[in-house]
């Protein structure tokens, strides 16, 4: 039954058998000097085992009642015959025998009733009378109360102990959460149980209760997940977070990285799009490459690409690991941090039990974009043209209708408005069955996830998930301590069908389009058709009908199989050998259809044309480990060793695409190539091509220290050789240190220990390695692929070949190195838990293809050529309490970071990022510099506007010489940086930096008698975004947003932002501060409140009736103007972020849910 | 499967790991094993070839030529600031050369590779098809290094494929290597007549031209009477004049019988200028006797398409016969004045839109409007089922919409250039040279001195990428855009008197891109003037 607690709180099925507490400590924390095991739970006649060196009694009687579910009453006239030591080491003996043996060589006597076990003094008559007194005395002022305890899901807490405040009456809860207790008329009654926060309940007014208790999160018994392994909490080096399923659940995220934001230090979340399905770019204390900085995801031991595909139900916890000493066991790809996945499974000895959760919202825009309505832009564009000294337009043959315009009949088109649709509908429906028996237990679940776009109306973006999983463990040899063999899987399919518009970059972006084109043009035509170009811009086409046309018409489904099965052998006790064997398998297809269309001179098609395209990929991972623990020295110094190998194969896979032009049908159901039946040699596209595997081979070994729970040491040391370098190169090897000093176990700690409970300081330094980059860079490759030439048949491609890189033989692991100091503490009674860590993190011999010279004649290799430094500290704090039946928490923390470039190993030190990001003609935006913060913002600074002709002239550099000579007024006044006489590149400085300084989250939750309450937020300080809708450069007629109000017409109207012109001015095609903005912002991003109607429908088989009542994304508190301070696209470059051409927001979303569990 | 499936138990019983992290890579070949056979050989041709096409880019040297000449103007709209620049000798931004200069460079290596790697190749067909294959490399090597020479002045000569940040090479080094390659590329190309076999690819003819192209260029540029060969001896006026005869009286090159039938309007039946003209378009195929090299391209539309007649289109307008583009070049409306009317050129290479019913209307964005459009590099309309499209389309299927549909070919070398360098370089048949010139476009003999043939350059070769390169070698770059002052054009409607100001001490170079500089240390310096 203790195992309950334990599973209900961790669930670790993956690394342990531990269908008991005890072997979960023998097996896994030998760090305690102690282990016991009880047996046969189910059975009446209970069984303990139990070893322990020196321990007084009265610590032994606790060790007892923690490993058991037996209560001790002990009454203080005893206590001090319980300090005398002593040592014990027995298997599977029942509580009578252990007692006569604990108890030998003291006065004192034993009574056994159900669970509870009084101690009493035996000599004399007196001390029995005294007690048989007590016992008569309880018996004639008592009255009986009853009651149940369950916790927060409803689920009755076994085992609990009921003790009358101020005696040593008391009882624990049967099976059913029940207990029966006589008490005196207003007593009070402590309900506590390990891992739950006790509560004191006054009796005066009524008999009967329903208690819940809540779990206590901070407890320090918990345990962990760690590479390959479980640690208690209290024994920790590492910097970790952990998030258990509540915290992840109690949002209704349709994405599990949704939840991750809030509560977990050190890691940046952005999601590349609103879109629903959209991906994630997650960072683990800041970026540290130019190259894929996602952290290595692991879920039940297999490594996989991302998490999105898992419904957050699935999710039992997730654990990240920040530091270096942490992460080291993993080696590769731990550069980036590491995140731990364990999916749910079933406890042994459980009834099956059924929970249904569900939940249902609508979605909608939570801010929308003002652009000019066509009066407004018909004024300012006229406007520009006056500045420009031409006549004002001739509206009346450029716009239709424009006699209903002119006369404010119409405000024209507002096409963002067009495209939002209203009240998204989102789904969850998540079935799932769970259980066990003496030797074998399980999990079985299914959910359905569906999540309609807000955007993108008729054709609106859509998400459908469903998953399927069966995890399941069994016991096929066991013996009386200790199961022998255990066999497990976990089995998960995923089904993920999408649909969507075009987001990302300027060219095709349907939402900047939206915003961008002219309200003159009307959606329609007088047929009802979509309408063609108008005059006023013949090259701007129907942003409407573009979408539907190229996006409307798409689908994407991705099949995922990721399994593992395992076994574990324990031969003999504290030797545990595992095998594994990881298999993640995708197979993705795209389909679309492209009909005919005319929107524009420069946007048509005169064929249809329909693309499949299709891929499987194939990872496996065998991983090998044996773990042997040993206490020396009294017990007191333990040690657990690890030793191990992996081996990877990745990217076993391969690809099929085709497209084909004018087929037979013209819709998305017959999509399919076989329906055209000519081959153009122009347009169709048929090709396959084969992914290059990866692989990895991999030895680590882990020695955990600990001496007496107070001085804690762990030494990792992991050696990978990677298939991606040449193979002198292949081999990195990554040691990390990690010591703590558990300070509050001191004895001169006891005196304080009442209010800082505990407090453990933490160090650590390690390495781990980085190999994500294209393979073969040790080669020169031939490429095949953009050297396509012609001869005298112009329809005939002669396929030229050249060498694609420079080779480098020397290209090897990227190192980052980190130095991690904190501390972990729980005071006033374990209710705050204070948690610090302070890291420098500096990434090594980065792997980034540096420019290099063009003369070179060829494309740059990766080369380890250059440093980064990430360098922050972490706090988080969590309040957890109650007053009376009202629990609450309050959880808050706060990360920051700085990042610097430090070292870039070419003469100009820069890798550039893309020119064309913001708009068509603009230069880079973007890079990575020394000495400044990775894919910093790179261009003009200004200085206001020149207001008239003598400050155009007053502009002048050191030497007396005008710098913008051809400025007029209304013009922006660019710093010139050089103090040369005109404003050029070099004068671009650092005009914004999109890293946060600080990200932080907020939580909040209660729950009363049934009803509960939660609230969580998040938010970023102290970075930037750069943003434009429009393509300046190339499209003057591009709409703007109300913000324009604010320009220059006149001397004094406007400081900021320049005047209008109908062509391309420096004004705006300079890249400058005038597109940047700050991108602080706090989101509420959920509030929820619910009930559990199982309070009220008081029915034995339903445990849970919990309707909830949850809305996302409440109110974003910003002064960014965007829809969504939270920009995801990076520019086309891993390294870049914070910029917005149009983004796909995230919905407000307003959802009802109901969780049933029989 | 099974193999991974192998790999993996095996790994586990016996930890073995030599093998378990080797990999190849299935879809690409690596170069210690690619250059095996003819064909790879060829292959690697082509990728040299390759780097000639613009693929999407307009910054291509030929268009830079052109725009830089004083016979044109920038054009495009107000928004082509970074084309504005390259005729005014503007700095746009730091990189405005990068493309040119990293182009020229990628054929650079790929001929070092190949020259390096061709002894590997032991299955030769002949003989003879080895040297050609060395020949045409050499060749390629020179035309890249020449390309970047007009361009930039001096550059690093890079002849190994390992990487060295070298400075600058001097006049001398670097025209001596181009020298030397042409040579071997004579030497080892086939002696046979010209057919249509050797369309896109160079020949020992197309040597023989550049060779006079470089000579003029260098010995007129820096002022030497000769070039100084890498390995001893030097290359002579005489043993120019002697390979532009040879190839003259051997090459089977000839003049097309029609000038205008080089151009593709030729071809077009619904343009009058053509029709009335009685003109039939020599096409691509063969029948250009006249081509000595050029730059090809494919029907596929995006990078197989001629970007640089798109930008050369009319702006924004399809015409009949002239078709969609960006307007860029406008022709300088002295070029026009200074032509002729009797010289059948002027019509066959200038569209004078006022005048010729083309349905042209001047966008309002335009700039450097002279109302002079050029002919030879045009995209052009033909109709279709009553409908204008473009004739490439129409002829070999190019992607109807107005970006991807050009796919003319752009000559790089014209036999009429040849007779016009022997005529220059002074060989005994020079009169005979530049009347065979004059008498095709029915112009009588005029005595071949240097400025009758300098007058015949500028009309025959007009809008072909050589006049700004002629006036730099004959020293008169200063005096024409002295020239270039308050010409009377329109900008987005307005008039302007419009004047170019060329910069002498930039001697008509271009920037090196700064990042090459900084990526270099500074052992690349920036040219004077920058």
């Amino acid at each position: 039954m203790e195992d309950i607690y334990y599973f209900r709180l961790i669930a670790y099925k993956d690394y342990k058998q531990i269908e008991k507490i005890m072997k979960l400590t023998t097996l896994l924390l030998l760090i305690s000097i102690f282990s016991l095991t009880a047996e046969n739970v189910h059975s009446q006649q209970k069984e303990i085992s139990i070893k322990f060196r020196n321990e007084t009694i009265i610590n032994a009687i606790s060790k007892i009642e923690k490993a058991s579910d037996y209560v001790f009453l002990i009454t203080d006239e005893i206590k001090s015959e319980l300090n005398n030591t002593t040592s014990l080491d027995v298997s599977k003996k029942s509580i009578n025998n252990i007692l006569d043996i604990l108890l030998s060589d003291t006065n004192l006597k034993y009574n056994v009733v159900e669970r509870q076990v009084t101690l009493y003094k035996s000599q004399g008559s007196e001390g029995k009378e005294v007690s048989d007194k007590n016992l008569n005395e309880i018996v004639q002022q008592k009255k009986q109360i009853r009651g149940r305890v369950t916790d927060n899901q409803n689920v009755p807490i076994i085992g609990a102990n009921i003790i009358e405040e101020g005696t040593t009456n008391g009882t624990v809860t049967d099976i059913d959460g029940n207990f029966l207790l006589e008490v005196e008329n207003d007593a009070q009654i402590h309900i506590s149980y390990i891992g739950y926060h006790a509560q004191l309940i006054s009796t005066s007014d009524k008999t009967t209760f329903e208690i819940t208790l809540i779990e206590d999160t901070q407890s320090l018994d918990e345990l962990v997940v760690v590479g390959y392994g479980l640690q208690k909490k209290k024994l920790i080096t590492g910097a970790t977070s952990q998030i258990n399923s509540d915290q992840i659940t109690k949002q209704s995220p349709v994405s599990i990285v949704d939840a991750l934001r809030s509560s977990t230090t050190g890691m940046q979340i952005v999601k590349t799009s609103g879109e629903p399905g959209s991906a994630f770019r997650i960072n683990i204390r800041g970026l540290g490459t130019t190259g894929d900085a996602t952290p290595l995801f692991i879920v039940d031991g297999v490594p996989v690409s991302n998490i999105n595909y898992l419904n957050p139900s699935e999710i039992e916890s997730i654990d990240i690991l920040k530091d270096a000493a942490s992460s080291s066991i993993y080696g590769s790809r731990a550069a980036n941090g590491v995140v731990l996945v364990t999916t749910k499974t079933g406890n042994y000895n459980t009834k099956p039990t059924i929970s249904y959760n569900g939940h249902y919202g609508v979605q909608n825009l939570y801010k929308k974009l003002p652009t000019l309505n066509a009066q407004e832009y018909a004024i300012l564009m006229n406007e520009a043209r006056l500045n420009d000294g031409l006549e004002p337009y001739d509206y009346a043959s450029l716009v239709p209708n424009w006699d209903e315009i002119e006369s404010g009949r119409s405000k024209g088109t507002d096409w963002f408005g067009e495209i939002m649709v209203k009240n998204a509908p989102l789904q969850n429906h998540t079935l799932s069955i769970n259980g066990g028996t003496n030797s074998s237990r399980f999990t079985m679940g299914f959910s359905y996830t569906s999540q309609d776009g807000i955007l993108g109306k008729p054709v609106a973006s859509e998400y459908d998930r469903y998953n399927f999983r069966l995890n399941s463990e069994h016991i096929i040899l066991e013996n009386k301590d200790y199961s022998i063999l255990t066999i497990g899987e976990n089995l998960s399919y995923s089904y993920i069908n999408r649909a969507g518009i075009a987001t990302g970059g300027m060219y095709t972006n349907s939402i900047r389009n939206t915003l961008s084109t002219s309200p003159f043009m009307p959606v329609y035509d007088e047929n009802n058709e979509y309408q063609f170009a108008i005059p006023w811009d013949i090259r701007v086409p129907n942003p409407v009908a573009i979408m539907v046309y190229t996006h409307g018409n798409n689908t994407s489904i991705d099949h995922k199989i990721l399994g593992n099965i395992y076994i574990n052998l324990q031969p003999i006790k504290d030797l545990t050998l595992r095998s594994s064997f990881g298999y993640d398998f995708s197979n993705y297809t795209y389909r679309s259809y492209t009909p005919k269309y005319n929107l524009s001179e420069r946007h048509f098609r005169d064929y249809s044309s329909t693309s499949h395209n299709m891929y499987k990929v194939l990872g496996m991972t065998n991983e090998n480990t044996i773990n042997y623990q040993i206490q020396l020295g009294d017990l007191r110094h333990s040690l657990d060793i690890l030793g191990g190998n992996t081996i990877q194969i990745n990217n076993i896979g391969e690809t099929i695409y085709g497209t084909n032009i004018n087929s037979i049908f013209n819709d998305l159901d017959h999509a399919y190539l076989d329906n055209s039946k000519v081959i153009d040699p122009a347009r169709t596209v048929l090709g396959s091509y084969p992914w290059n595997d990866n692989r990895l081979l991999s030895f680590f070994g882990r020695v955990n220290y600990d001496f007496d729970e107070k001085y804690l040491l762990t030494l990792v040391l992991r050696a990978d050789g990677s298939s991606k370098f040449a193979k002198n190169k292949r081999w990195g090897y990554f040691p990390s240190i990690a010591t703590g000093w558990v300070i509050s176990e001191e004895s001169f700690w006891e005196e304080i220990k009442n209010n800082i409970n505990f407090l453990k300081f933490r160090a650590s330094w390690g390495q781990n390695g980085n190999q994500n980059i294209s393979p073969f860079q040790y080669l020169s490759t031939i490429s095949l692929s953009g050297a396509d030439y012609y001869g005298i048949n112009k329809n005939e491609r002669l396929v030229g070949a050249y060498p694609n890189i420079l080779p480098n033989p020397d290209v090897t692991w990227e190192t980052s190195e980190q130095l991690n100091i904190g501390f972990d503490s729980n005071l006033f009674n374990n209710r705050l838990a204070l948690n610090f860590d302070w890291y420098n993190k500096i990434t090594r011999d980065w792997l980034v293809a540096a420019p290099t010279l063009a003369s070179f004649g060829t494309g740059a290799p990766y080369i380890n050529g250059g440093d980064v430094q990430n360098k922050g500290f972490e706090i988080s704090a969590n309040w957890n309490n109650n007053i009376n039946e009202l629990n609450y928490s309050v959880g808050l923390n706060l990360s920051h970071n700085k990042n610097k470039v430090t070292r870039i190993d070419n003469y100009e030190k820069i890798i550039h990022g893309l020119p064309n990001v913001l708009a068509d003609l603009t230069s880079e935006i973007f890079r990575a510099e020394e000495g400044f913060p990775i894919g910093y913002f790179w261009g003009y600074k200004t200085d206001g506007i020149f207001q008239n002709k003598s400050e155009v002239n007053a502009y002048v550099n050191t030497k007396g010489e005008l710098i913008q000579s051809d400025a007029t007024p209304g013009d922006v006044r660019f710093i010139n940086t050089n103090d040369d006489n005109v404003i050029d590149d070099k004068d671009k400085v650092m005009i914004g930096d999109p890293n946060p300084d600080f990200t932080f989250g907020l939580s909040l939750g209660a729950d009363y008698k049934g009803f509960d309450f939660s609230l969580v937020a998040s938010g970023v300080a102290g970075n930037q975004i750069i943003q434009s809708y429009r393509d300046f450069a190339i499209f003057p007629t591009h709409n703007f947003t109300t913000d324009i109000f604010g320009r220059w017409y006149g001397e004094g109207t406007s400081n900021r932002l320049p005047k209008l012109s109908t062509a391309s001015s420096k004004n705006f095609s300079n890249i400058s501060d005038l597109y940047v903005e700050d991108g602080d912002y706090l989101r509420i991003s959920s509030i929820s409140v619910g009930y559990d109607f199982s309070k009220l429908i008081k029915k034995a088989y339903l445990k849970r009736l919990h309707l909830y009542f949850t809305i996302q994304n409440l109110v974003t508190f910003t002064k960014y103007s965007g829809m969504d301070p939270e920009i995801g696209y990076n520019g086309g470059v891993s390294f870049g972020s914070g910029i917005d051409l149009g983004f796909y927001p995230s919905p407000r979303t307003v959802l009802v849910g109901l969780n049933v569990t029989f | 499967m099974r193999k991974y499936i192998v790999l993996l138990i095996g790994l586990f019983l016996i930890e073995s790991c030599a093998d378990f992290l080797d990999t190849e890579p299935f879809t690409s070949k690596v170069n210690t094993n690619f250059y095996q056979s003819p064909q790879d050989v060829n292959q690697a041709l082509i990728g040299i070839y390759s780097v000639l096409n613009p693929g999407t880019s307009h910054m291509h040297s030929f268009f830079i030529s052109e725009l830089l000449s004083d016979d044109r103007f920038a054009g495009g709209g107000g928004v082509d600031a970074a084309i504005h620049a390259i005729s005014e000798f503007k700095n746009f931004s730091n990189d405005m050369y990068l493309y040119p200069w990293q182009q020229n460079y990628r054929g650079i290596f790929r001929a070092n590779m190949l020259l390096e790697s061709i002894e590997q190749v032991t299955s030769w067909e002949s003989e003879t098809q080895k040297n050609r294959y060395i020949g045409e490399a050499h060749f390629m090597r020179a035309y890249y290094f020449f390309d970047l020479a007009r361009l930039f002045g001096t550059v690093p000569l890079v002849l190994e494929t390992t990487p060295q940040n070298l400075p600058k090479a001097t006049p001398e080094e670097l025209f001596g290597q181009i020298a030397a390659d042409l040579l071997i590329a004579i030497e080892k190309m086939p002696d046979t007549p010209y057919s249509s076999n050797d369309i896109g690819r160079a020949t020992k003819w197309a040597a023989q031209g550049m060779l006079a192209r470089v000579f003029l260029y260098y010995t007129g540029v820096y002022g030497k009477t000769e070039i100084q060969l890498p390995e001893n001896g030097t290359l002579t006026k005489t043993e120019v004049i002697n390979n532009v005869d040879y190839c003259i009286a051997n090459s089977g090159h000839e003049l097309v019988d029609d000038f205008r039938n080089l151009w593709p309007y030729s071809y077009a039946s619904n343009y009058d200028y053509a029709v009335e003209n009685n003109l039939t378009w020599i096409g691509e195929e063969g029948g250009n006797k006249e081509n000595m090299f050029s730059i090809r391209f494919g029907s596929f539309g995006g990078n197989s398409r001629n970007t640089i007649v798109l930008f050369f289109g009319v702006r924004m307008q399809n015409t009949n016969p002239f078709g969609y583009g960006w307007g860029a070049g406008p022709i300088n409306p002295q070029l026009w004045n200074s032509w002729e009317d009797s010289d059948l050129r002027k019509k066959a290479s200038i569209c004078d839109v006022k005048n010729e019913d083309i349905g042209y209307v001047s966008s309002s964005d335009q700039y450097h409007e002279s109302y002079l459009w050029q002919k030879k590099y045009m995209p052009v309309n033909i109709f279709v089922d009553g409908k204008l499209q473009n004739m490439y389309t129409y002829l070999y299927g190019t992607p109807a919409n107005n970006m991807d549909c050009n796919a003319q070919e752009i000559v790089l070398l014209r036999f009429a250039d040849v007779y016009l360098m022997g005529a220059e370089l002074g060989s005994a048949k020079a009169q005979e040279y530049l009347d065979i010139v004059r008498k095709r476009v029915n112009l009588p003999s005029v005595p071949a001195t240097i400025d009758n043939i300098k007058n015949e350059r500028r009309f025959e070769l007009a809008f072909e990428g050589v006049r700004y390169y002629d006036l730099m070698r004959w020293g008169e770059l200063e005096s024409a855009f002295n020239r270039v002052k308050n010409i009377p054009l329109e900008n987005e409607g307005k008039p302007v008197e419009y004047s170019i100001i060329y910069r002498p001490e930039t001697k008509g170079f271009l920037p090196i891109p700064e990042s090459q500089i900084q990526l270099s240390d500074g052992i690349l310096e920036q040219n004077e003037g920058w």
